[in-house]
């Protein structure tokens, strides 16, 4: 949809189909990379920061500890590549879909040497960005590596075929500055545990707390990823063929039942934590393993005496 | 065209194993609202390890079956998306709700009032999804729902709420529980209840009482609602009806002298007979009577390419979904575990 491949229209129909073409077009080496990275760092500090949360609660025990260990191990490989991979994203998009670089990088008039800008307001009605940090040059320095580079701004694309840079441009900032803050979690950790002589993992409340914010840091960095290619790709469905308002169903009732949909879910999610917060607070049977064991040849009719007399025979027979 | 006949095949097929399976676990939901006398709840036990480890498998089908559709014949998913958009909301919410209540009313243990409300939703969900299902299926049979012009009809009313349409609702809801009933009664008999399986017995021969008489209105009601569908049954489709009724009564027969595995391979037949008589009706149409199969097909590039992930999809689902038969519902229900006795 980002970069659509594997037809051509002609005269309004389309034709030339390639399947293989249109699966592993331009944009899947970086987008698919990308999303199959965050998994692994969002399963990964996710799961860290249940372990984080249980060891603050005061169960520092050894099952804790393995467990923030691994969760932090795979969250802490994936996230230095994810980073790599996002700046390659971002590259590849300068070319690939320029309006939707620009409203990311909230880069609003086109010049030379431009700053790069932090968090703040892009407004696409004035055209301007407000509050913004302003790092002078630091958007051509960064992108070309050239302090005097030029950056196409957001104002040189047509009104209808620009995206809206004030979601765009704060939710690009907002993964970033999430992905780095996991980032640095994941370092702290680390060195600390290497640090250790004893190969201990280190349980200093404060950095609990970190690993603890960054499981939602990580979820959160993933859906604002989302809005930035999505809200990013506007007014496109299939970018540069097909917008979004002659692809969307013209039934009339979109938006009754959305609204249904949201409530559903949100019951059905509510129900679900009660429930599965229900099934955690349960202290855990301890069984004998002679309840998960039936010995072959052992019905429900068969009497007691009967299974003893076979069971020497089973371990003679083996 | 051999390949558009192909997909539209597969795709055809795919709609009968969905409505064997999933309108088995339907048909339970239904069946649960009517347990009833002392043994209420040993009904609802038995519905419920049945339905229990495979309802989520059996959804892979109408998966499969949407996805399908938009490959091979996107102008029928689009036209089909926007005219049933109310009566396809509608089955989603059912299917959705189902999956759901059923999972949180089997973990309920204490709460009973909330227990007993997502019960009755399971239930009341099992009944909207099917329902729903066979009107838009009348819908279409109907020939109502016209594309002229390139102009596709939005969210309609009229084409599902016909007195034809909602007699097929109420035809495939009758499906949904003359499968659920005969699979119940094998349970049974394995479980060597046989209180229980006399219990789905007869209610096995009511809803196949119900297929027949709603079979016969849906005909009669055909000849001047579904005029399409009623010339392709008299033409094309006339021995497909004939062994679709002698399966019927061949159910029957089988359920009469208690063979009730030989009941469940003649309901899934049957199953499979009524669906592919209404296709076998209504070839060369998709949409009758604006959109054909060919009109509709896409290029034959996309075509062999979707058989071909179909083939390599369905030599890992097919084994898959029977392993997890074989293990569910098999005769071994426990597995064995060889265990050597621990010295104490």
């Amino acid at each position: 949809m980002n970069s659509p491949a594997g037809f051509k229209i002609v005269h309004g129909q389309v034709t030339g189909i390639d399947p293989f073409q249109a699966i592993l077009n331009p944009s899947t080496p970086f987008e698919t990379t990308h999303m199959i990275l965050a998994c692994y760092v969002t399963t990964g500090f996710g799961a860290a920061a249940v372990y984080a949360v249980g060891m603050l609660r005061g169960k520092r025990n050894d099952y804790h500890r393995k467990g923030l260990l691994l969760a932090l191990a795979v969250g802490a490989i994936a996230i230095p590549f994810q980073i790599i991979s996002g700046d390659f994203n971002a590259r590849f998009l300068e070319t690939a879909q320029p309006a939707k670089y620009a409203a990311i990088e909230g880069v609003m008039h086109s010049g030379n040497g431009e700053p790069l800008y932090i968090g703040g307001l892009a407004d696409p009605t004035t055209g301007q960005i407000y509050y913004a940090i302003e790092i002078p040059h630091g958007e051509s320095l960064i992108s070309h590596f050239d302090l005097n580079s030029h950056t196409q701004g957001w104002d040189s694309f047509p009104a209808n075929a620009r995206p809206n840079p004030l979601p765009v441009h704060l939710s690009f900032d907002g993964m970033v500055g999430c992905g780095f803050f996991i980032f640095f979690v994941g370092i702290i950790f680390w060195l600390l545990y290497f640090k250790r002589k004893r190969r201990v993992i280190p349980t200093n409340k404060w950095l609990l707390w970190l690993i603890f914010l960054s499981g939602p840091a990580a979820f959160l960095a993933l859906e604002l990823g989302w809005i930035v290619t999505e809200e990013g790709r506007q007014p496109w469905i299939i970018y540069g063929y097909l917008r979004v308002q002659d692809a969307v169903n013209p039934a009339q009732w979109i938006d009754v039942s959305f609204l249904i949909f949201v409530f559903i879910y949100l019951v059905l999610g509510t129900t679900l934590t009660v429930l599965l917060l229900k099934l955690a607070r349960q202290p855990k049977k301890i069984l004998p393993w002679s309840e998960y064991i039936k010995v072959e040849g052992q019905d429900d009719e068969e009497e007691q005496g009967e299974q003893e007399e076979k069971q020497p025979e089973k371990v003679g027979a083996k | 065209m051999i390949l558009d006949y192909a997909a539209v095949t597969a795709l055809w097929l795919s709609i009968i194993v969905y409505a064997t399976l999933g309108g088995a676990d339907f048909g339970g939901g239904i069946w649960y609202l009517f347990t009833f006398g002392k043994r209420k709840n040993d009904q609802r036990s038995l519905i419920a390890s049945a339905i229990g480890p495979v309802w989520e498998a059996n959804n892979v089908w109408i998966i499969y079956l949407i996805v399908g559709l938009y490959v091979t014949f996107p102008t029928v998913s689009a036209v089909l998306a926007t005219s049933l958009f109310i009566p396809f909301t509608l089955a989603l919410i059912g299917i959705v709700l189902r999956g759901a209540s059923f999972a949180f009313e089997s973990h309920i243990s204490e709460a009973l009032a909330a227990r007993a409300i997502w019960g009755q939703l399971f239930s009341t969900a099992s009944i909207i999804a099917p329902f729903f299902f066979g009107t838009s299926a009348a819908a279409v049979a109907s020939g109502q729902i016209r594309v002229v012009h390139g102009n596709i009809p939005v969210a309609v009313f009229s084409p599902w709420l016909t007195p034809f349409a909602i007699v097929i609702g109420l035809l495939a809801l009758a499906i949904c529980s003359s499968l659920a009933a005969v699979y119940l009664t094998v349970e049974a008999e394995r479980r060597k209840d046989m209180e229980l399986e006399n219990a789905f017995r007869t209610r096995a021969f009511i809803a196949l009482g119900a297929i027949a008489i709603l079979g016969i209105v849906a005909f009669i009601l055909a000849s001047s609602e579904a005029t399409i569908l009623w010339n392709g049954l008299i033409h094309q489709a006339l021995w497909a009806i004939i062994v679709t009724i002698l399966l019927g009564i061949a159910t029957a027969g089988a359920l009469f002298f208690k063979r009730y595995k030989i009941a469940r391979i003649l309901i899934i037949m049957e199953t499979g007979a009524i669906l592919g008589t209404w296709g076998l009706a209504q070839n060369p149409y998709l949409i009758p009577p604006d959109i054909t199969l060919t009109s509709a097909a896409s290029p034959p590039i996309t075509m062999q390419e979707f058989l071909i992930s179909a083939v390599i999809g369905m030599s890992i689902l097919v084994p898959s979904m029977w392993f997890l038969f074989h293990v569910f519902k098999g005769v071994n229900r426990t597995p064995r575990v060889h265990e050597k006795k621990v010295e104490a």
